[in-house]
């Protein structure tokens, strides 16, 4: 990490010679364009498939909001290097960890100014954070900032140094240090005099442009409702962020966001150009792209397969049914959900539901975080045989007349099976698993619900939850500990398989202590160790049977240029930094 | 007639409210909330989502959250919507105005195309060129809208491979650099793009019109007043546009009314497939997230809507057939 | 007395419909689609959920079929040959390449033992009309005439299973409709003006005379109706005590002070009308008012609207089959208003007719009149409107299936399948174009109900016949 920094840091001191701004200085390998061929200038226009709610960073909740394209995600003191994957200064020039690790002071980089020109300071932070933690505004961010029921602290040391302090060492302190700031003199006499109801009323949608102001490479220009947003370009940006050249970025002079409700609109938009990038959903929509390209009625560039995509997919068993002790049995028994991974035909959910281009999963993290995987955690792979053996040495041997399996007792081994209906490819891979589980035997009996009354079942406590077998995803699992603190501990809320409040397996109880070992830890090849471990308790547990998911592929209009190297093209760090991006025709 | 509008205004209030109570029922029972869809996320704590139920007020009871609704209504104010944070209001009515002109297109074009080729056909009943146009009706009718706007964009996309243009815009309501053109070309802009969806939906209404209208053109041109003017040798054209067409738009006009909660309730699923940024996308994505306000709000303006229209459509009516009075 | 030999009405109606070309075709082809939806498994060669992974056939074109000997040239039984499949990992599309080294012939009324299936659920077969036999199906061969999904599936037999669903969803959903249109528009239309009581006055003295004549068995049971329909008022008149306090004090903490003055206003006045109610004044209603009320209500609500929520409305986690029953109820509902407000006002005008005087008057029961006299003069309209309705609800069908809201798996109709092409985008124009058949199915189904409505239109209506 320091080494890094130290490059950085270098490089910006030689650049900045002369200029009064720190310089930030985004590095060519993040990027295929040669240094020095990039020009100023041109637009790029990419797209989105839900409307933008609001400009407003305090009230935001839905992904590719406005806020969040104007700071590139949410960037803010520290970001990532892609090609390392780990923490650097951005909007700072520096840290210190403490002795304890539970406090980080970092220095601001000097010279930033708000699109409107006013300068960052620490009290920028100092707002953003009050007004994120003030319960009443509602902002998505305020739980970020809790570790167990404790909530992180910022405090300013002068203007330009800021101290965040934790309840205990964390392994996300970087992610929360993170913050993007907004600016306390828009904010701040808002919140003073009218409180959170003040920050609510601000920055709607139809608020004028001009009011809206970022510390971000592009700001608003213009909104249309349903339609799509425009961004000039900040210029108080290129003050502090360079290319290796010294150019001033961002290249482009416009950032161009379309919506489109129905992905077919949006593949006929990059088809016909007037959208420069997208993102294939399915195989089709590459099979179509690929054919415009080889017509040579598109000059695009296309990465298929570039990685899996960074979210979940599985069936979760109910280990609490008390009013069925025979089901309760069953679904608590390692061995049968064993049973039940070797009868998940992934490579046919490829197939059918990802037209063959998918990646199949066997644990909790991401296929697409490879360097948290481990490749020794024990899989349960289609195996139908060995299915049913395992099935065998729970009991069930023989076959009623209707040709299901039932144990001595005459027990059918048959269970309801449901997912969030109107979500195809999940149906879809239903009936995959309950047209493999009936040719050995096993009834599952598969019915799609209504997603909110899946939640409900999912999310409901106690010893007699109302489910059998629910087939859901879950996204949003960090790269600096890729385990959810809502899901492994067996008190957490999405501890779905389990919600009697205790571990009922000691493997569990196992699991939850390593997970929090991994999260107070800081050094990060130690918490890979333990990530290590935790993935082969949960391996041998099974508390999941994982499926799989689709791969996350990309395709550009060559008229722009400056997207990254294939080797950091995924779906965690995507296909360019907004910065880097030119015009090359 | 006063007291007649006074009467169809007093009939207002039950309907109005019958509506929207029946809205936000229906939209109640269905389980869950506008906040269920957080609750899966593995970054929000169930306090959170108490806690913004509360300050929703979506922890009130169904008939409470009514009658509040209401009160807020008298001040003029239809709610907040959960997605925006914003009021009903104006979060909806640029969607509306959207839609409006798609919708006012469409029936512009209905009654274009629609009066002329039912009173062709009614004045060639049974011959080959009515078997025609009757079928080519049907034709648009019997494709689902949604289907057919894909099959057009298809279509586009393949001419712009072939061509390097395209005749239409492909989707959407403005094009690249919109906000730079001077107002008259704004609106030449949407309007070039509003046609294509315009016709699709046209398509699936113009056999009900031309039906409507040849059977109405027939049915007078039977009737004996046409006959005595004919027989008192009034030039059939005069006899068709001055008496006939008169009589036989009657009922259409009666209709008039019953179209302007179809203007804000807008065109439908084509609206999707065009990308066009109407109500019908928003009323989609508020009905998955449960928006409570926002639909409430649009059944509210729709019903204000088909009563103001009936009402007009009636008063339409008493202009154009001096038989009709109302007491 | 000679009785002359004339045609009833419907024989008329039947000779004027035969004269409508098109009605005649349409209804030819009908009843075509109908026979085969009917006998869905005698005219598929697979089951519509029938598919192997190996070998695999996702999205397989229709199977060319050979007539020629490849070796002599010459006529001959038609036959196949086995394809096998290739992912093209160029184009990333699918090839199927014919292996041409046996062939398997098209057999017709062939048994499938392996395969059998049910009529109407009731009886058991395996005769279909055509198809490759059990042997060569194992062997891995295939008749698709008209290519298959994703999962591999015959489309052909999902279109003929889909006609099922398609096409019963119209006439169930119109049926329903049509009772719900009929019996409020026929009631508002035989009622208005009657004023039907819904709680007794307390203070009247009417509420509290028993009636007193007739045999002792009457007059207890007519006093325990009278008391039991007092007791009904006051619990009536409770209920809305109880609701407007409630209402008045739940809203009491939401507003601000003149709110309050002007809701204690608005709540005195509503009491003073319910007290006066209650204790002195008959409360009643027009059945008209309130089916016309109901009607316009259902107007005011947009009709994707009313589909969405109705459907959302209901618990998601039902047997297929009831979701199909569900989409016909839902349908049913959204269809029924125009219907009852054109049945009123015909009913209104009918019920002043001299023959419904007349029966009136000699003292014909008010059911007969209705079931005799009003409804049958109602018939020929009310079957042009279904006609032309069943269309209307099929395409309705394929729109909440575009939505998601329709029709699902096990089960397929041809929205469903439709969704499936229009999901593909443009691959299912260009790549496969065979997944647009659905679309086509329904296009003639809606074509063709549209003619025969015509033609039952132009033949019951006695001033359009020719």
């Amino acid at each position: 990490m320091r080494k890094a920094v130290r490059l950085v840091a270098l490089v910006s001191v030689f650049f900045a010679a002369g200029a009064l701004a720190q310089t930030f200085v985004w590095p060519a390998k993040w990027t295929t364009a040669k240094p020095g061929e990039a020009k100023p200038g041109g637009t790029l226009v990419d797209y989105t498939i839900s409307d933008f709610r609001t400009m407003n960073p305090f009230i935001t909740a839905e992904a590719d909001s406005i806020p969040d394209l104007m700071t590139m995600n949410g960037l803010g003191l520290a970001m990532r290097d892609p090609t390392t994957g780990e923490w650097i200064p951005y909007m700072a020039t520096s840290w210190e960890v403490s002795e304890d690790q539970t406090e980080i002071t970092f220095k601001i980089r000097k010279g930033m100014k708000w699109s409107d020109g006013e300068p960052i300071t620490a009290d920028d932070w100092i707002m953003t954070y009050r007004i994120h933690m003030d319960p009443d505004v509602g902002s998505n961010l305020r739980d970020t900032f809790f570790i167990g029921d404790k909530p992180v602290t910022l405090e300013k040391i002068d203007d330009y140094t800021l101290k965040f302090v934790y309840p205990k060492p964390d392994a996300e302190a970087f992610a929360i240090a993170s913050l993007s700031p907004w600016p306390a003199h828009v904010f701040g006499p808002v919140y003073e005099e009218k409180g959170a109801e003040g920050i609510k009323g601000m920055w709607g949608l139809n608020e004028d442009p001009k009011k809206i102001v970022t510390w971000g490479p592009f700001v608003v220009e213009a909104y249309r409702p349903g339609e799509r947003v425009i961004f000039k370009r900040n210029p108080y940006f290129g003050e502090w962020n360079k290319d290796e050249a010294g150019n001033p970025l961002p290249y482009l002079e416009r950032y161009q966001v379309n919506i489109y409700k129905d992905l077919n609109a949006a593949l006929a938009a990059f088809l016909t150009g007037e959208i420069d990038v997208f993102y294939p959903r399915t195989v089709e929509h590459i099979a179509q792209i690929k054919k415009a390209i080889k017509a040579g009625k598109l000059d695009a560039t296309l990465k298929v397969n570039a990685s899996p995509i960074a979210s979940s997919q599985f069936v979760v068993f109910n280990w609490n049914k008390k009013s069925n002790p025979f089901k309760e049995k069953l679904f608590r028994s390692a061995k049968f959900r064993k049973a039940m991974s070797h009868l998940i035909n992934r490579q046919a959910v490829v197939d059918v539901v990802y037209g063959g281009l998918g990646t199949p999963m066997y644990g909790s993290v991401y296929p697409v975080l490879t360097q948290w995987i481990n490749p020794n955690a024990p899989k349960y792979p289609y195996d139908p045989k060995k299915a049913a053996q395992l099935l065998a040495e729970l009991g069930f041997k023989k076959k009623d007349k209707d040709g299901y399996l039932v144990d001595a007792e005459g027990n059918r081994l048959e269970f309801n099976l449901s997912t969030n209906a109107g979500n195809n490819q999940r149906e879809q891979i239903a009936k995959i698993i309950v047209d493999e589980a009936k040719k050995v035997g096993v009834k599952i009996n598969f019915r799609p619900i209504d997603f909110n009354t899946l939640v409900g079942q999912l999310l409901s406590k106690g010893d007699d939850r109302p489910f059998d077998a629910i087939i859901i995803g879950l996204t949003g699992g960090g790269l600096d500990w890729p385990f959810g603190s809502n899901v492994i501990p067996c008190r957490a809320n999405l501890h779905l398989w389990n919600r009697s409040g205790t571990c009922l397996d000691p493997r569990e109880t196992l699991m939850e202590a390593l997970y929090y070992k991994g999260r107070t830890t800081l050094d990060f090849k130690e918490r890979v160790k333990i990530g290590y471990r935790l993935q082969e308790v949960e391996g041998d547990l099974q508390p999941i049977v994982y499926i799989a998911g689709p791969n996350y592929h990309v395709a550009w209009n060559n008229k722009l240029a400056g997207f990254h190297p294939d080797e950091i093209i995924s779906s965690i760090w995507g296909s360019y930094e907004l910065p880097l991006l030119y015009q090359a025709k | 007639m006063s007291a007649y509008l006074v009467r169809r205004l007093v009939h207002l209030v039950p309907t109005f409210l019958g509506a929207t109570f029946l809205a936000f029922f229906v939209l109640q029972i269905a389980p869950g909330d506008f906040l269920t869809q957080w609750a899966l996320d593995p970054k929000i704590r169930p306090e959170t989502i108490e806690r913004m139920r509360h300050n929703f007020g979506l922890d009130r009871p169904l008939l409470l959250q009514y009658l509040i609704w209401l009160k807020n209504l008298l001040h003029g104010d239809l709610g907040i919507s959960f997605m925006y944070q914003r009021p009903v209001l104006e979060v909806v009515w640029p969607r509306i105005e959207n839609s409006l002109i798609l919708v006012g297109l469409s029936l512009l074009f209905l009654y274009l195309i629609g009066i002329p080729i039912g009173i062709y056909q009614a004045l060639r009943p049974y011959t080959l060129p009515d078997y025609v146009v009757s079928f080519l009706a049907y034709f648009g009718l019997a494709i689902p809208n949604f289907f057919f706007m894909l099959i057009l964009i298809f279509l586009l996309v393949k001419f712009k491979f072939a061509y390097g243009w395209t005749p239409f815009p492909i989707g959407g309501m403005t094009s690249q650099g919109f906000e730079q053109l001077p107002p008259l070309r704004q609106w030449v802009d949407i309007l070039w793009h509003a046609i294509l969806p315009a016709f699709v939906v046209v398509t699936a209404d113009l056999s009900g019109l031309t039906r409507v209208m040849r059977a109405q053109v027939m049915e007078v041109l039977g009737q004996d007043y046409i006959r005595t003017a004919r027989s008192k040798g009034l030039a059939e054209r005069v006899v068709l546009y001055k008496h006939a067409l008169r009589n036989a738009v009657i009922p259409i006009i009666a209709n008039i009314g019953g179209l302007l909660p179809g203007l804000i309730s807008g065109a439908g699923l084509v609206e999707v497939v065009a990308n066009w940024p109407g109500i019908t996308p928003l009323l989609l994505d508020a009905l998955n997230q449960q928006d409570l306000y926002v639909n409430v709000g649009i059944i509210a303006l729709s019903s204000l809507l088909l009563i103001v229209g009936n009402i007009l459509g009636d008063l339409l009516l008493a202009l154009v057939d001096p038989r009709i009075r109302y007491g | 007395m000679a009785e002359l030999r004339s045609e009833t009405f419907f024989q008329s109606a039947w000779r004027q419909f035969r004269r409508h070309r098109l009605a005649m075709i349409g209804g030819g082809i009908l009843a075509v689609l109908y026979f085969m939806a009917a006998f869905a498994g005698f005219f598929s060669p697979y089951d519509p959920n029938f598919y192997t992974f190996t070998p695999s056939f996702r999205y397989a074109p229709p199977t060319r079929i050979h007539v020629r000997d490849p070796e002599t040239g010459r006529l001959t039984r038609p036959f196949v040959y086995r394809v096998k499949r290739e992912l093209d990992l160029e184009t990333f599309t699918n090839r199927y390449v014919e292996d041409k080294s046996k062939r398997y012939p098209i057999y017709f009324l062939v048994r499938t033992p392996d395969r059998p299936y049910t009529i109407f659920k009731l009886f058991k077969s395996n005769l279909r009309l055509f198809g490759l036999g059990d042997e060569a199906t194992r062997e891995g061969a295939r008749i698709f005439l008209l290519g298959t999904d994703n999962f591999g599936r015959d489309l052909w037999s999902r279109m003929v299973y889909g006609a099922q669903v398609s096409l019963t969803v119209g006439i169930l959903s119109v049926l329903l409709a049509m009772a719900l249109g009929l019996l409020l528009g026929g009631l508002a239309g035989f009622y208005q003006g009657t004023r039907i009581g819904i709680a007794r006055p307390i203070l009247r003295p009417e509420s509290w005379r028993f009636p007193a004549s007739g045999g002792p068995l009457r007059r207890v049971l007519a006093l325990l109706g009278h008391a039991l329909a007092l007791l009904l008022s006051l619990v009536f008149w409770a209920g809305l005590a109880v609701l407007l306090a409630y209402g008045y004090w739940m809203l009491r903490d939401y507003s601000g002070p003149f709110e309050r003055v002007l809701f204690g206003v608005l709540m005195l006045l509503a009491a003073a009308w319910a007290l006066s109610h209650a204790l002195w004044r008959p409360l009643s209603f027009d059945p008209d008012d309130l089916v016309m009320r109901l009607v316009e209500i259902m107007a005011a609500i947009p009709f994707l609207f009313l589909l969405i929520t109705l459907r959302a409305a209901f618990p998601m986690e039902m047997d297929p089959l009831a979701v199909f029953y569900l989409v016909v109820a839902i349908l049913a509902i959204v269809g029924w208003g125009g219907l009852a407000r054109t049945i009123r006002g015909m009913v209104l005008s009918l019920r002043e007719m001299d023959y419904v005087t007349a029966a009136k008057a000699i003292g014909v029961s008010e059911f007969w009149i209705i079931l005799r006299h009003i409804l049958p003069a109602t018939a020929s309209y009310t079957i042009v409107y279904a006609s032309l309705a069943i269309p209307g609800f099929i395409l309705a069908e394929s729109g909440l299936s575009f939505l998601g809201l329709g029709i699902t798996e096990p089960y397929t109709s041809w929205g469903l399948l439709l969704k499936a092409a229009q999901d593909g985008g443009f691959a299912s124009f260009s790549d496969r174009p065979w997944v647009l058949a659905p679309g086509f199915a329904i296009f003639l189904a809606v074509l063709t109900w549209n003619f025969v409505g015509d033609g039952l239109r132009d033949a019951f209506d006695p001033r359009r016949r020719r």
